[in-house]
């Protein structure tokens, strides 16, 4: 049995990892919820937008700054995605498929401009930690997990307090009744789709921030993050946080008390456990 | 009949004296012909979408690995239980996931996504690897043809058109026709009385069984099986693509589409345009499925 301080340590690394799993999973949750499209190429996005804010800051630009230059085009790339999907009038899975061959040539890109190479961000933010009681607090993780925790707050009070979250929630549920009922559906979903590819590029600075990047690294992410988004509940912006962390939380203490290698095996048995035991609320 | 016509005419490459590179390139052809083939069977019948497709390959794979490499039974031997082993997994996890009603489309897709990386954690983490891969450069090979290669040909010449004649026989059959019922409408195939939950259980079983020999045959002809390799993500997914980009309402389109795709991966990767080609892979996949949304073949599927 490991020591306290060990495993409070992990737990508290699991917290942070959980953040990251719930940022990749917001944009994702939103797309899959209130638009039904499963975007793979999302975690594409998420790792050209870490690429981009790697180049920036070995340009001497502040990494968070980058996301003002990142994170407007991106927004411009969902929104045109979401354009061709719904004028060829895709159907959910067909999404999937569609943004599997973007996820392939975003992939291809990011192989071709920045080869496959591992590569680490070097910043100002990296070397800093603090020392709470026993454990170590790394400053780049801390960010990630605060940035997390704003971004669904703000998504979720969003969502459910302002006319336009409820005019999405209502386009969402039925389409042909809220267009009815005024609700202009069509450039909303436009507004939705680019808003989920800018989180992607937000998500893509904290990961730049804590990991080393590399094309292949890709596919690593998509299962233990299309578990929390099903864990959290479709199209809820507090799912996947919730879910991700305590996934990150199970799986770093799997770890710590028994081999790495069967982390896996937490989140996964949790999400199918999820599937099965409480299918209504999907 | 036309099948077996087909099958002795392709059977005579290993005679004829080829550079083994065309039994091998074939014989690659012929492997994702079976993956896709098996995986349409299910999914594409019956619109249940698996991407847990390479869990079951990977069954087969480590079932001949362990009975072959390290317990010492005679390939052939093996290829049985390469088979049961997966559609025992299958029945067992269709039992459970086919009595939720909740759990279709997307949520069938995950679901078997997390069966993939449940089944690999457990088996890089038992004695069935243990971690560092499994040598079966050591198993004989049995002698059917005068090389090697032109054995693993014939030996998945003859699964790859037993497949497809499979396909062909359950799209033609009342079983098939209750398969497209499910996919069309669950709810209405159920009240017309098609047994929805056994051909679920059944298709399952027989898309399981194929896929698993695939995994056998293919275990021994890399002759080195690792965890990451056999259960990689991208398996189910080229599956997936292979079956969407041939048509899956058509038996031979996930046939029709394995060889496309692998003709183009192959021709892609060995020029000195790899990674251009990985992307021209991509941007033809998006191309076939927004505007041929029903596959190639789609235009011939009468179902």
């Amino acid at each position: 049995m490991p020591s306290w301080t060990l495993l409070g340590q992990s737990a508290l690394s699991g917290v942070f990892i959980g953040a990251l799993y719930g940022l990749l999973g917001l944009g994702l949750t939103l797309c899959w919820g209130l638009l039904r499209q499963i975007n793979l190429a999302h975690f594409a996005l998420v790792f050209l937008g870490a690429y981009l804010s790697y180049q920036l800051a070995a340009a001497g630009v502040d990494p968070l700054l980058t996301l003002a230059a990142i994170a407007p085009p991106f927004f411009v790339f969902g929104a045109l995605l979401h354009w061709l999907l719904a004028r060829f009038k895709v159907n959910p899975l067909n999404t999937l498929l569609v943004t599997f061959g973007f996820m392939v040539m975003i992939e291809s890109l990011i192989q071709w401009i920045w080869s496959a190479d591992f590569r680490r961000l070097e910043s100002h933010y990296a070397g800093i930690k603090w020392k709470v009681g026993a454990l170590f607090v790394p400053l780049p993780e801390l960010l990630t997990l605060a940035i997390a925790v704003g971004l669904a707050l703000c998504i979720w009070a969003i969502l459910r307090f302002t006319d336009l979250g409820r005019a999405m929630r209502a386009a969402a549920e039925d389409a042909p009744i809220a267009a009815a009922f005024g609700v202009n559906e069509k450039l909303l979903a436009l507004l939705l789709s680019g808003f989920c590819a800018a989180l992607a590029a937000v998500a893509g600075a904290c990961l730049a921030l804590s990991h080393t990047l590399a094309p292949s690294q890709i596919y690593a992410w998509i299962g233990v993050v299309f578990a929390a988004v099903m864990i959290g509940g479709l199209g809820n912006p507090l799912g996947p946080l919730t879910a991700g962390i305590v996934i990150g939380v199970s799986e770093a203490l799997t770890m710590a008390v028994t081999a790495p290698a069967w982390a896996p095996l937490v989140s996964f048995s949790l999400l199918i456990g999820a599937l099965l035991l409480r299918p209504e609320k999907f | 009949m036309r099948f077996i016509v087909v099958a002795l005419a392709m059977g005579v490459v290993p005679f004829l004296g080829l550079p083994a590179f065309y039994e091998s390139f074939l014989y690659l052809i012929f492997h994702w012909v079976v993956l896709a083939t098996s995986w349409n069977i299910l999914s594409g019948y019956s619109g249940y979408f698996s991407f847990g497709h390479a869990a079951f390959f990977g069954c087969g794979v480590y079932t001949t690995a362990v009975l072959a490499g390290k317990l010492g039974w005679p390939f052939l031997w093996t290829l049985p239980l390469a088979g049961a082993l997966p559609a025992v997994l299958g029945v067992a996890l269709g039992a459970v996931i086919f009595r939720v009603r909740a759990l279709r489309g997307e949520l069938f897709a995950v679901l078997t996504l997390a069966v993939t990386f449940v089944v690999a954690t457990i088996v890089l983490n038992t004695p069935i690897d243990g971690g560092p891969g499994v040598y079966l450069s050591a198993v004989a090979i049995p002698q059917l043809a005068p090389s090697p290669s032109g054995t693993f040909y014939l030996l998945s010449l003859a699964l790859a058109v037993s497949t497809v004649w499979l396909a062909y026989a359950v799209h033609q059959s009342r079983f098939g026709t209750g398969l497209f019922a499910i996919h069309d409408d669950e709810e209405v195939a159920e009240v017309m009385g098609v047994p929805t939950y056994r051909f679920k259980l059944a298709a399952f079983a027989l898309s399981c069984a194929l896929a698993g020999l695939a995994g056998g045959i293919h275990g021994v002809f890399v002759s080195y099986v690792t965890v990451a390799e056999t259960f990689s993500g991208s398996t189910a997914l080229y599956v997936i693509l292979m079956a969407a980009l041939g048509g899956t309402r058509h038996w031979l389109g996930p046939a029709v589409g394995a060889a496309a795709v692998t003709t183009l991966l192959y021709a892609f990767t060995t020029s000195d345009f790899a990674v251009a080609g990985r992307a021209a892979v991509g941007l033809i996949f998006i191309l076939v499925i927004l505007f041929l949304p029903q596959g190639i073949l789609g235009g011939f599927a009468r179902r």
